[in-house]
């Protein structure tokens, strides 16, 4: 509690001359004159970029649908999914049931008559002469 | 002067609509490019895993739900940043002001890395949890000036930017903070002086 009250003393008072009193590694010109040794310090530089422990695997999924639901993204995604999914569907059946009607051939019709000569029209089979 | 282009421009816009087919790609994109960074900064300030992760999420859902209300006026990482140091001192003093300050037996406690751990990797841990330790005595802002500045490898001016502070109070927070932070490590924790707690040797997030 009062090491907050006098961390915002001297961050309120870093431009004031007061702050010089309150805060022992601050030069008197807030700007000017700071040793590096007060501003890089390769003992803290190794400390903060040391190990940390990594999260538990599989944490990362489990945050992302967490945060999307936090935000409202989640069920909206679901229903687009969803809708997308149904006209998908809807398409292929529309798709499915046009080429069934293609492929619906109409009955052919067989007339029998007698044929003296060749006819001139394409037949896969053409039986010429007298009927046995 | 010239204005550079934040690089994220893209993906903040297709994540500023969320009815769009873009937004969900938009969205890994950030999150997957921020969220070990995000997590790194949250560990130093909140002090262990469990609390880091809660920071992520609440980092990530005010973003993407005050999305509107940035106009571009700094880098998205730079607010992002921000929001992400606010939420994990604001998390930290919850918890303080609901359990009591975090002991350090509690911080090695709460790290959560049950993997098997053979002789090494057990030293590893015990480096990193007497680093936490050693962090952990800090207040909440010190701890987070030291993340952005070697995590983020921030310049003063960025510090300046990503905290809302002058200048000069930045430097003051960081002088207090180096000098802080290394009383502490060649008191109590001698070993973990530059000369053995290289990053090289022991790893890291971020």
């Amino acid at each position: 509690m009062l090491d907050g009250v006098l961390e915002r003393i001297i961050d309120a008072s870093a431009g004031a001359v007061a702050g010089g009193l309150a805060n022992p590694a601050r030069p008197p010109v807030a700007d000017q004159g700071w040793p590096n040794g007060l501003l890089d310090s390769p003992v803290v530089e190794a400390a903060v970029t040391g190990a940390t422990s990594p999260p538990p695997g599989g944490a990362w999924t489990l945050l992302r649908h967490r945060i999307l639901h936090d935000i409202g993204i989640g069920d909206a995604a679901r229903v687009r999914r969803v809708r997308w999914l149904g006209l998908l569907a809807a398409a292929g059946i529309v798709c499915g049931a046009v080429l069934l009607a293609n492929a619906t051939e109409e009955a052919p019709t067989i007339t029998f008559t007698d044929l003296a000569t060749m006819p001139d029209v394409e037949l896969s089979i053409v039986r010429h002469g007298a009927l046995r | 002067m010239e204005l550079l282009r934040d690089p994220d421009a893209d993906l903040v816009a297709a994540c500023r609509r969320p009815e769009s087919e873009s937004f969900e790609s938009a969205f890994e994109q950030l999150f997957s490019q921020y969220r070990e960074r995000v997590y790194a900064i949250a560990f130093r300030v909140v002090g262990n895993a469990v609390d880091a992760l809660d920071v992520v999420q609440e980092s990530f859902a005010l973003v993407f739900r005050k999305l509107h209300s940035f106009r571009g006026g700094s880098l998205f990482s730079t607010w992002l940043f921000r929001i992400v140091v606010n939420c994990s001192i604001d998390h930290r003093r919850k918890r303080d002001a609901a359990w009591g300050p975090m002991s350090t037996s509690d911080t090695a406690q709460d790290v959560v890395d049950e993997s098997p751990t053979p002789g090494d990797c057990a030293e590893t841990k015990e480096v990193g949890d007497q680093v936490q330790a050693a962090i952990s005595q800090l207040s909440p802002k010190l701890r987070a000036i030291l993340a952005l500045r070697y995590l983020e490898d921030m310049s003063y001016e960025e510090l300046a930017a990503t905290l809302g502070l002058s200048l000069g109070t930045v430097k003051s927070r960081l002088a207090r903070a180096h000098l802080a932070l290394e009383s502490v490590v060649r008191t109590r924790f001698p070993h973990l002086d530059s000369s053995t707690a290289a990053p090289d040797s022991v790893g890291g997030v971020g």
